[in-house]
């Protein structure tokens, strides 16, 4: 059980953090979980399809953004910006894609607009067959589809 | 913020060719993957139309941002890329003298061989699935025009998700502004580009705008645009009196949101870059403050009517 102002989030696969309630609710699906139910700010929450690793990393960035949002002294804006960079360049591409779709899932917006521009940074400016190979995309257009894009997209380049 | 503008403004205008050049960003761009291959064609033209005429210490710039291209290419691991460079090559090779054109071969000669150790040794990570649609789409609103294009033709769901309605929308604005037919019916009751630029991507309170096929219309006005001159990379943004980039919708609001209230961005091309580099000539002709909004309009309208 969590001491008062503390939550517990507990992850797909059983691991349980013990976390601030202002961490805890930069993620809006939790906020009105706990805004609606006052019995899951006393118990603890599960995080549906999140395991134990991807949570850990959720918690490690709203940790961060939750203390500078309340001391800009300490964390200020250009702190932020440096722990961003360093977030995402940390992440490889299957914790790229569980993190999106966990701070999809949970509301995280901040950590979400991070995260889509990360990943389209790694898109802009490549071709399709590079865009395949680095995220690991099989091509499942049939050959006449794929003829018929050929054929209208030359128009953009 | 105001002085600070006037004061950005006269650094700009008091500026020798070499800030003037350094304002174009062209180390930062060459180092940020998606936009190396554009650096490099810039610092190409740069190289072929300019070096001969700018002053030593910008000579030595350009020609260590030359040498940068080339041993940031191992990184960059794209065909585009490898492509620029060897036209950056090419460009070198005629305009430097000498010893620094020796200098800048064999960088590129040891970039290639690092180049193709790098993409033998990359290995395939395994293979996570599918990004849910809407996490798409909002990874699609930070591509450019090309980008997106690009995105749409590597399989079906990116595909579908690249043909939604509102990017190509936001796209629309971006490239031409509100005061063109098809978003004009939106823009009414918003009064002003400005204001405009800042709802439409929220959508929220436009109802006429989800039967528009944006997608539609954004390709038939962009092609008679390109069928006239390449499409441009770059813009000037006439408030602060500085160079942008076009091809970033989103950090290039930020950048026009942050300097400037009513953000006025015309589309340039290479040669007017050069023109300012050499010359600080703004890229339109006049650049008083109280420009009415038709004569702001009036480059952007070169680009956007084919005639």
């Amino acid at each position: 059980m969590a001491s008062k102002g503390n939550l517990t989030l507990k992850s797909c696969n059983g691991k349980e953090f013990i976390v601030e309630e202002k961490v805890a609710v930069m993620s809006t699906t939790i906020k009105n979980m706990v805004d609606v139910d006052d019995s899951f700010a006393q118990g603890v929450i599960p995080i549906i399809g999140v395991d134990g690793k991807i949570l850990a990393k959720l918690i490690e960035y709203c940790k961060e953004h939750a203390e500078a949002d309340e001391d800009e002294e300490v964390k200020s804006e250009e702190y932020l910006k440096k722990f961003d960079e360093k977030f995402v360049d940390e992440l490889n591409l299957n914790d790229l894609y569980d993190l999106l779709k966990a701070s999809n899932y949970l509301e995280i917006t901040k950590l979400l607009n991070l995260l889509c521009q990360k990943v389209a940074s790694m898109i802009k400016g490549k071709k399709p067959e590079e865009i395949r190979r680095i995220f690991n995309i099989k091509n499942d257009f049939t050959p006449e589809e794929e003829e018929e894009i050929n054929r209208q997209n030359p128009w953009a380049f | 913020m105001t002085s600070n503008i006037q004061f950005q403004r006269s650094k700009y205008r008091m500026g020798t060719p070499k800030e003037r050049y350094e304002e174009l960003e062209l180390f930062e761009s060459l180092n940020c993957s998606y936009r190396y291959a554009v650096a490099c064609k810039e610092l190409s033209f740069i190289l072929r139309e300019a070096y001969s005429a700018v002053p030593k210490n910008l000579q030595s710039l350009i020609f260590q941002d030359t040498l940068s291209a080339f041993r940031l290419l191992p990184k960059m691991q794209t065909q585009t890329a490898i492509s620029a460079a060897n036209v950056l090559l090419q460009k070198a090779e005629s305009a430097f003298p000498k010893r620094k054109m020796v200098l800048a071969v064999t960088e590129f000669k040891n970039a290639m061989v690092s180049s193709k150790r790098c993409s033998k040794s990359q290995p395939e990570e395994e293979g996570p699935t599918h990004f849910p649609e809407d996490v798409l789409i909002h990874v699609f609103s930070y591509l450019d025009l090309q980008s997106l294009v690009s995105a749409a033709m590597v399989c079906r769901s990116w595909s579908s998700a690249a043909s939604d309605n509102h990017l190509w929308e936001s796209l629309y604005v971006n490239f031409f502004g509100c005061t063109e037919k098809y978003a004009r019916v939106n823009c009414l009751n918003t009064g002003g580009m400005a204001k405009c630029k800042e709802d439409i991507p929220s959508q929220s309170n436009i109802v006429t705008g989800s039967n528009i096929p944006w997608r539609d219309n954004f390709k038939s006005v962009y092609e008679g645009v390109s069928s006239k001159k390449s499409a441009p990379y770059r813009g000037y943004c006439r408030q602060c009196n500085s160079i942008v980039w076009l091809s970033d919708p989103k950090c290039y609001n930020s950048h026009t949101g942050k300097n400037c209230k009513n953000p006025k961005v015309v589309p340039i091309s290479m040669s007017q870059i050069i023109d300012r580099v050499l010359y600080d000539c703004p890229p339109s002709e006049s650049s008083s403050d109280s420009d009415s909004d038709s004569d702001d309009m009036s480059v952007f309208k070169l680009w956007a009517y084919p005639g």
